[in-house]
């Protein structure tokens, strides 16, 4: 009696386990963008190595971004970026914590594209504000595709602008997100 | 007098100009004519941040590191390619962000292969679920 009821903790505990892996989806090849208008020009980054996991069945989302894997076109505003802006080496990541609140309504075995919305913490500069954005998560061929674009105010996040480009950087910054995530296996 | 004092005026304020100019438009240095600070292989370079983040930041991150190692991954999907070096199976790579400018240079390695590739070391992350990573930019391969 009690070596069956063993076994069926043992297979109970496989099965779960192994739905558990497979619900989860991941990428370190995740894309950040930011831009931010300016009178001059419009100042763009890129990171395309942004490391992020789902998982599918609680809707809960992370990613997580080097600082200094940003690349803009002009290396001056990538220098001041990181050393006067972001303070890249004394807080060298940025991070999401979040969940996607409409989970329940994405079918995640099914292609197709879903409107999500998707709320959370945002660490940047040492500071973690919550922050909540529309986006969308697209299901196709086994793969999970988390797009999103919302816009953040430095000043939340205690990055100081220098008076004398004040007027030249904007205080607000858009960024897009978009990371195509492949099964997890743990 | 004041002539001349007026002319050396105008050369100061236009040397200013044009180097203020060429200093806010000045792009990333292309990589591939300089020369590496240091020379590791990818199972090394992912041990020395495995075993010692802070001293592993200091000794690799804003260096242009040149890496050695077997080529796991090549992602074209968008700008910039990211070829990832790695052994088999690990969850464990060195990530490299290619050179735009350098973007079809890829092309002349493959997945399986042995490659060096030459950037900027931007740091590493390292999570239970997705192993030790470190980073490179604007990288180049090396012949």
């Amino acid at each position: 009696m009690l070596k069956k009821n063993l076994i069926a903790l043992i297979a109970l505990i496989s099965i779960s386990t192994l739905s558990f892996s497979q619900d989860k989806y991941f990428t370190k090849t995740g894309k950040i963008t930011f831009t931010s208008k300016a009178p001059l020009e419009d100042i763009e980054a890129k990171n395309k190595t942004a490391a992020a996991i789902i998982d599918t069945k609680t809707g809960a989302i992370q990613f997580s971004v080097l600082m200094k894997g940003f690349e803009f076109e002009k290396a001056l505003m990538q220098e001041h970026f990181n050393e006067n802006y972001v303070e890249s080496d004394k807080y060298p990541k940025a991070e999401f914590k979040g969940t996607v609140t409409n989970n329940s309504t994405i079918d995640y075995k099914k292609d197709g594209t879903y409107p999500a919305i998707v709320k959370g913490q945002l660490t940047i500069h040492g500071v973690t504000k919550p922050v909540q954005a529309p986006g969308t998560i697209k299901v196709s061929n086994g793969t999970v595709e988390a797009s999103s674009t919302f816009n953040i105010r430095l000043s939340d996040y205690n990055i100081a602008i220098p008076a004398v480009v004040k007027d030249k950087i904007s205080n607000n910054v858009k960024v897009v997100v978009d990371i195509k995530m492949d099964p997890y296996k743990g | 007098m004041k002539r001349i004092v007026i002319f050396v005026v105008l050369i100061l304020v236009g040397l200013a100009a044009w180097f203020g100019l060429k200093e806010y438009n000045r792009k990333n240095k292309d990589l591939a004519g300089e020369q590496a600070a240091l020379t590791i292989n990818a199972a090394d370079l992912i041990a020395a941040f495995e075993k010692d983040s802070a001293s592993a930041n200091k000794t690799y991150v804003d260096k242009v590191v040149a890496v050695t190692g077997r080529v796991n991954n090549i992602n074209t999907d968008g700008n910039p390619v990211i070829i990832t070096l790695g052994e088999e199976g690990k969850m464990s790579t060195v990530q490299c962000s290619m050179d735009s400018t350098h973007a079809s240079d890829y092309k002349s390695i493959a997945v399986g292969g042995n490659a060096k590739l030459k950037g900027m070391c931007t740091g590493a992350f390292s999570d239970p679920m997705f192993g030790t990573n470190v980073q490179l930019n604007r990288c180049v391969i090396q012949k």
